[in-house]
């Protein structure tokens, strides 16, 4: 206890230790800061947590690369409306997947580095847990990266001061959902799948789920009860679609249950016409892991390269945004890439255009002015359908064999937001 | 090294009847008698955070009282009792989740429902321990953790805990910073005091001997009259309820409980790895350990699975080469112990005149 007190009062921390290690040999370096520091009119501490770790990784991904990126492009330094220039610090921190975890580092950011800015990045295990220590702390806290009302209803629903969110709503991907089945031949009967866990409960619920805007549609809905995440066994639900006469596969799910779900269902006889899921149908990687099973598999779009929207920061389009991680990390683009890029373009609008990006007054009331349009598309919180909230567009993709990856994910259907055609039309499933 | 008699003056040094040697029993040491005032003094610092600490150093200092409080109680289990487990988690999400129920959907303070919230892993831990007391070695630790997850599994199926989802504890918002400073760093003061001040108490006491007897071999503890079962019973009811405080306590600075998070089985991990690396069997490991796994997730955290192997690694090889952790290679080189609970037989012919 007597040890930490004086590691606290002394405010050492690992990095200085390093410094410290180091200072003889960097002595001469050591000056540079401090003279670039007389230069600014003083340093905004951003922070910014992501699941980078964990099983939610695939998610985070994006968003370590992200903010390399954005720092190489800003130079350390952003030029407020003020006329003032001022040094940019992103504290970037690990939220592990886990909620305690993401909490912990978010009071810890905001009580103790003071930071004047919060950005939890993807996720809704990130993202709430966070919202809820910025606004009993006072800190203003933009995000993006969970359906609002994951991060809205939680918490009571109601007006909040310091936290803003911008994605699409449950009920556009519900509607993309149905809209993409209605581009199909079937018996309009349609099997659901839902984990035990948050987002289970919000997509499965029978007065705003899933179920609402499909039994709407005209559908037969077969639910079979939730499933506990990470399960290896899903005889049950595949015995209850069976006798309902199900040709299509709705729901949410993880990469790994979608897997042996799609796998049991191939063993056990039976063959929807459709599987289309949230979450684990994202990553290319979530597809390919499925083999052969992977091709035809649908789900909501959130960002593809087709998007025709330019990066406020490095004037990039999406197409160019994929093609540069393509690129760099020989690997495939994935979805949250452009919510990586548009949160990092929104956090760096509010400071730019804060009167004082130092105080957290005058960063809340910049958030809540915010109207920029970015890579995913016009961000501003006009109070509908939530004071908190700007809802995002979404469209209906399928995954069909690649040309230089293994599968690709196309745009089939544009029922809800009608800013461009789709690519192609949806076909059924080929088992 | 010399040895008086003992200073608290509970069990007083016995003059024994001619036939025996004049002795004298000692428990108290120069070292512990500093190391009690300095953990006083401690609980004072603790419960005076207000008015010399930042808000952000009261949440950290409180992560760090729950860890200490929560490693404790794991080494009272697996150190004294022999209890190992790895469910205790259980306990600590149960009191969390009823401290949320009473002050977020009954309107009760928050910081009285904190209390009454210890009545839940009370009451839970009684069948339970009826439950695992019959499994034995690595089975109980088997039981414990699937008790956890049952737990888990329950509260994400009870509506009334709002299931999967989670609850959110927006009733802090109506109290003053300066409030929620002076009720959480009292909180911190009381989870040491009961926790760390509880143990010593209770290793001081009789039944602390009987528990130090069945540390060392049970079936020889028990042939000389030592009650184990019971003695087995009442370490897991008080680890329970020690844990459930700790578990109520981070539930409030955290504002969220939801089931992976209430019943996260990484508290069993740390626990372990502070008991492992600190020294077993003593409060003292327990406070180092428990200052090294915070500065380590704080220096190292973010290094995500790496920094989780290194973690591993340093406990395996604790366990394998080095049993008595870091605190046990300590007390073999220097007789210094802060929380003295041996007993010492002083031999002084020069009384009995």
């Amino acid at each position: 206890m007597t040890y930490y007190n004086k590691l606290v009062k002394s405010g050492i921390s690992r990095r200085s230790v390093l410094r410290g290690m180091g200072a003889g040999a960097a002595a001469s370096t050591l000056a540079m800061p401090t003279y670039l520091r007389a230069q600014t009119a003083g340093k905004i501490k951003m922070a910014y947590i992501t699941p980078a770790t964990g099983p939610l990784g695939l998610f985070g991904e994006t968003d370590g690369y992200t903010v390399q990126k954005i720092r190489e492009a800003l130079g350390g330094t952003i030029q407020a409306a003020n006329g003032s220039t001022y040094e940019l610090e992103i504290l970037e921190r690990d939220s592990q997947s886990n909620p305690n975890k993401a909490a912990e580092i978010a009071g810890d950011l905001i009580l103790n580095e003071e930071v004047h800015l919060v950005v939890p990045a993807s996720t809704t295990d990130t993202i709430l847990p966070v919202m809820e220590q910025a606004e009993l702390y006072e800190a203003p806290c933009i995000s993006s990266g969970a359906p609002w009302q994951a991060v809205i209803f939680p918490r009571g629903g109601g007006d909040f001061d310091w936290t803003y969110h911008f994605f699409w709503g449950l009920d556009e991907a519900l509607n993309t959902f149905v809209g993409l089945w209605d581009g199909l031949e079937t018996n309009k009967k349609v099997g659901m799948l839902f984990p035990q866990n948050i987002d289970g409960e919000t997509w499965g619920n029978n007065d705003y789920g899933l179920p609402v805007p499909t039994r709407a549609a005209g559908y037969e809905v077969t639910i079979p009860g939730y499933f506990q995440p990470r399960t290896n066994d899903f005889s049950a639900q595949i015995a209850a679609f069976k006798e309902a006469g199900v040709d299509i596969i709705g729901g949410i799910t993880y990469p790994d249950d979608l897997k042996t779900f799609v796998t049991q269902c191939n063993q056990q006889g039976f063959k929807p016409r459709a599987v289309t899921v949230a979450a684990a149908l994202l990553f290319p990687g979530g597809v390919e892991a499925m083999g052969a099973l992977g091709n035809g598999m649908s789900s909501e779009v959130w960002w593809t390269p087709a998007f025709p929207f330019n990066s406020t920061i490095t004037g990039q389009n999406s197409a160019a945004l994929a093609a540069q991680w393509e690129n760099d990390q020989k690997r495939q683009w994935t979805q949250p890439l452009g919510y990586s890029h548009a949160l990092l373009e929104v956090a760096i609008d509010i400071l730019k255009r804060s009167t004082d990006p130092l105080d957290r007054e005058a960063n809340r009331e910049a958030m809540a002015a915010t109207n920029i349009t970015t890579v995913c598309g016009p961000v501003s919180f006009g109070g509908t359908p939530h004071k908190n909230i700007c809802t995002m567009p979404i469209f209906g993709g399928q995954w069909v064999k690649g040309e230089s990856w293994p599968y690709d994910l196309k745009i089939v259907d544009n029922s809800v937001n009608q800013l461009f055609e789709p690519e192609q039309k949806i076909v059924p499933i080929v088992w | 090294m010399t040895y008086v008699a003992d200073a608290i003056g509970r069990r007083p040094g016995v003059s024994q009847p001619s036939a025996l040697p004049p002795v004298i029993v000692s428990r108290q040491t120069a070292s512990g008698r500093v190391a009690m005032v300095l953990f006083l003094l401690a609980v004072v610092a603790l419960a005076a955070m207000p008015w010399w600490a930042k808000t952000g150093t009261i949440r950290m200092v409180l992560e760090l009282c729950c860890y200490i409080a929560v490693a404790q109680m794991w080494n009272m289990l697996a150190g004294y009792a022999g209890l190992v487990s790895v469910g205790q988690q259980a306990f600590m999400g149960a009191a969390g989740y009823a401290l949320f129920v009473l002050a977020q959907t009954f309107g009760v303070n928050p910081f009285i429902a904190i209390f009454l919230a210890l009545l839940v892993p009370l009451v839970l831990a009684v069948p339970c321990y009826m439950l695992l007391h019959r499994l034995d070695g690595p089975y109980f630790a088997i039981g414990t953790w699937v008790v956890a997850e049952v737990f888990r599994l329950v509260a994400s199926n009870m509506g009334f805990l709002n299931a999967g989802a989670g609850m959110s504890l927006n009733v802090m918002k109506e109290y003053s910073l300066l409030e929620r400073n002076i009720a959480m760093s009292l909180l911190c003061a009381l989870l040491i005091l009961v926790t760390i001040g509880g143990s010593y108490w209770f290793l001081r006491s009789r039944y602390g001997l009987a528990l130090i007897a069945m540390r060392d071999n049970p079936v020889a503890a028990a042939s000389q009259g030592v009650n184990v079962p019971r003695l087995r019973f009442m370490i897991y009811i008080a680890a329970a309820v020690g844990c459930g405080l700790a578990g109520a306590i981070y539930s409030m600075a955290q504002l969220r409980i939801n089931p992976p998070s209430a019943f996260d089985p990484m508290w069993a991990n740390v626990a372990i790895f502070i008991v492992m690396v600190g020294g077993i069997a003593s409060i003292e490991g327990v406070l180092i350990g428990a200052t090294i796994y915070f500065i380590a997730d704080r220096w190292f955290g973010q290094y995500g699975a790496s920094y989780f192997v290194v973690l591993g690694v340093m406990t395996v090889f604790v366990a394998l080469y080095a049993r008595g952790g870091i605190w046990g290679a300590v007390s073999k080189r220097w007789d210094v112990h802060w929380f003295p609970i041996r007993r010492h037989l002083i031999y002084k012919p020069e009384d009995k005149a």
